[in-house]
């Protein structure tokens, strides 16, 4: 097996071929081996069998045609048919002859063919004998004839019995033939079914065989071998794996190659990962130093940030104090000047007031007499109302008047209708009564017209009377709003002279402390000049101070950006060493 | 009926006017007694519709008649305007007619007046009583005069 498992791919490729084609010619021969047995028997069949069974059929058929002329023969009476009768009996006698040599022929049968034979033998002789007597000669005595016949009789039944056992012998053998020719067809059969189950057996066998060869020694050292590089391939690269080698051949050459590969490329990557952690453990080292500088350098900058903005605060406050004492001393100087402004200003307010007092009493003179007049109109226009509402209720009275007049003036339109009625019915008589009936119609019609133009213009004067009072109550109120605006005028002048007068004293208090406050200012304005100066001085100092400080500042923040710098490149090459790091990481040395 | 001033002009008939619902209708002024405007009415029971009650005018009664429902106006309240008609006692026993408004005297020549042709074989009872009340018409220069005879009114009411 294993002798087996070492030789190379290609001779295990010819042996599987040759496997194959060894199953395929064994069930070959197996075939023609069972082949050559039926024709054998086939052989045997028409050497012996057959040449049997056609000499036990000729023997039927002669014997019958030896019985046929034995017949004619004694029939005719021609003795020249009993020789031809001779001659089918000889050849009956060859067939069963020859039946009876034949090696084929079974033992019972043999021993019914030699005792029909011997029958037949008897037979013929006897035939021979009493047929050519019958045929020769009738004429002989009854005696005989009686013999003969009694002869021939005998004669007929052994050629049925003799018929029979021949017929029977015959069948007998064909049916032997029928057996035998049946019994090949079924061996025929056998052996076919034989040979094709021989010949899947061997099929499977030879691809069982082909089978293991190849999967087990071809295929499996392959697929080991590729399982091993994907695993190193696929990044997860296990560099410490083997590949088995399990055979000799060409796979297993392959495999042993691949592994001394695989052991000079463990050994690179190991020698790497040491570089690889040193590297990292250095560059750390770096950073932490160019971090710390960093630090440093900071706390550095930030301590002269504070200086330099400490003194430029205080530059800035001296500036400015020495700018606002400036201001100052302009201020004072602009504001004694004010002073002066303002102490004569005060003379000419305090002028001022005084007049104003004056013409403010003249005002309220004035008010007080507007007063006056506008309580009289008050009264006036309210007389007014009540003579329009008067006027009203006079306007009614008249209409209520002149309705009576139209009630008078109706029943007078009646009084003459009667009259004329009765100025008819009196006739020609009262004609003249009639006329005067019919002016007093017309007086009567004529005052109605009258009446009802009065009652329209007493509507007319009622409405107007209406107008006018309402009219008037609205100047009412307007008087009334204007006396209400005079008292309070009144009251707010007389506050006014009040304030008035308050104020020119105040004013006078006023002027008084102007004048001292002025003449202070002036002191002042002097020493607040001095304190400018001093301040001016104080200023240039500090500035000097400030620039020194700012120069430090650059310095450190010149060295801060180079630490920084460094901190930077440490850090990249951190990363570099880390990724280097995971590279290397990811083999398995 | 009788000639005013000469025989051989023409004759001239003086009516008495009134106004129902807008209707002008007109009275001879020899059947009229007097005009009053002063109506207090006392009320006949179980008298005819047409019936309103009797009148007292200085210490006479008087029967009065409401013309518009003789004459099959719809009945209307007694207002200002309305005025009782008495008819002088030729016409018949003492009464007066309810108008809605007295109107002139009017005088008219007798040719102007047109006489009705009197038909009694109208079955429908209206138009039985306006045959009967009517007499004439008469074409006044803006208007109609319907002339009714007042010694009618009381004999329509009793039929």
């Amino acid at each position: 097996m294993k002798h087996l498992l070492n030789i190379s791919i290609t001779k295990k490729i010819w042996l599987s071929l040759s496997i194959i084609i060894a199953g395929y010619v064994s069930s070959m021969i197996l075939c023609i081996t069972l082949g050559e047995k039926t024709t054998s028997r086939l052989n045997d069949l028409s050497e012996f069998l057959l040449p049997v069974t056609l000499s036990s059929q000729t023997a039927l058929i002669q014997y019958n045609e030896q019985i046929k002329r034995y017949n004619n023969a004694i029939m005719t009476g021609e003795i020249a048919i009993m020789a031809s009768a001779k001659e089918c009996s000889d050849i009956v006698h060859n067939s069963l002859q020859t039946i009876l040599s034949n090696k084929m022929i079974s033992q019972k049968n043999y021993e019914k063919n030699k005792q029909i034979i011997d029958t037949y033998e008897q037979f013929t002789i006897d035939a021979q004998t009493v047929y050519s007597y019958l045929c020769k000669d009738s004429s002989d005595s009854d005696e005989q004839l009686n013999v003969y016949s009694e002869k021939a009789r005998e004669l007929a039944e052994q050629s049925k019995l003799l018929e029979n056992s021949i017929k029977s012998l015959s069948s007998v053998l064909a049916e032997d033939l029928k057996q035998e020719f049946s019994e090949i067809v079924r061996r025929t059969k056998y052996s076919q079914w034989i040979s094709m189950v021989l010949f899947l057996f061997v099929v499977i066998l030879a691809l069982g065989l082909n089978y293991f060869i190849i999967s087990r020694s071809i295929k499996k050292p392959l697929q080991k071998t590729i399982d091993m590089l994907k695993d190193i391939a696929q990044g997860e690269g296990n560099l410490t794996a083997r590949i088995d080698i399990e055979n000799q051949d060409e796979i297993g050459e392959f495999a042993s190659w691949f592994n001394i590969f695989i052991v000079k490329l463990q050994d690179i990557i190991k020698h790497l990962t040491q570089n690889a952690k040193n590297l990292g453990e250095s560059s750390g080292h770096l950073t932490e130093y160019a971090g710390e500088m960093i630090k440093n350098m900071e706390e550095l900058s930030s301590s002269s940030k504070e200086v330099s903005t400490a003194t430029e605060q205080i530059t800035e406050n001296i500036n400015s104090m020495a700018i606002s004492s400036e201001e100052m001393s302009m201020n004072i100087s602009s504001v004694s000047d004010a002073a002066e402004d303002i102490v004569k200003n005060m003379n000419i307010v305090t002028d001022s007031t005084s007049d104003m007092n004056e013409s403010i009493k003249s005002i309220g003179a004035h008010i007080q007499d507007g007063q006056q007049v506008s309580a009289e109109a008050m009264d006036l226009s309210k007389s007014a109302t009540t003579n329009m509402n008067l006027l009203g209720a006079a306007a009614r009275e008249i209409g209520q008047v002149t309705g009576a007049i139209k009630r008078i003036s109706v029943q007078t339109n009646l009084l003459a209708l009667n009259a004329s009625i009765e100025a008819s019915t009196a006739g020609e008589s009262g004609r003249g009564f009639s006329v005067v009936a019919e002016k007093i119609k017309q007086f009567a019609s004529q005052s109605t017209k009258s009446a009802e133009n009065i009652a329209e213009k007493i509507n007319d004067v009622q409405q107007k009377t209406q107008n006018a009072v309402s009219v008037i109550e609205n100047v009412t109120k307007i008087i009334e709003k204007i006396n209400q605006s005079y008292t309070s005028i009144s009251l707010t002048i007389e506050k006014q002279i009040q304030t008035t007068s308050d104020l020119s004293i105040q004013i006078n208090e006023i002027n008084n402390g102007t004048n001292t406050i002025a003449s202070s200012i002036a002191e002042s304005a002097i020493g607040v000049n001095e304190m400018s100066k001093h301040s001016g001085e104080a200023a240039n100092k500090i500035n000097n101070f400030t620039e020194i400080i700012a120069s430090v500042r650059n310095a450190a923040e010149t060295s801060d950006q180079c630490a920084n710098k460094v901190q930077a490149s440490a850090s990249e090459l951190d990363s570099i060493s880390v990724k280097l790091n995971e590279i290397v990481s990811k083999f398995i040395v | 009926m009788e000639p005013l001033k000469n025989n051989n002009q023409s004759v001239r008939k003086q009516f008495c006017t009134f106004r129902i619902d807008r209707h002008f209708f007109g009275i001879n002024i020899l059947d009229v007694k007097e005009i009053v405007d002063h109506i207090e009415l006392t009320k006949i029971h179980h008298a005819p519709e047409e019936i309103l009650g009797f009148i007292n005018i200085r210490g006479h009664v008087h029967l009065v008649i409401d013309l518009r429902l003789l004459l099959k106006f719809e009945k209307k309240n007694i207002d200002e305007n309305t005025r009782i008609i008495l008819f002088t006692p030729d016409v018949g026993e003492s009464f007066g007619i309810l108008v809605d408004q007295i109107g002139h005297m009017v005088e008219v020549e007798e040719k102007f007046i047109e006489y009705r042709q009197h038909e009694e074989k109208q079955s429908d009872l209206s138009v039985k009583r306006m045959n009967a009340l009517e007499i004439a018409a008469c074409k006044l220069d803006d208007k109609l005069l319907v002339i009714l005879e007042a010694r009618r009114f009381l004999q329509v009411i009793k039929t």
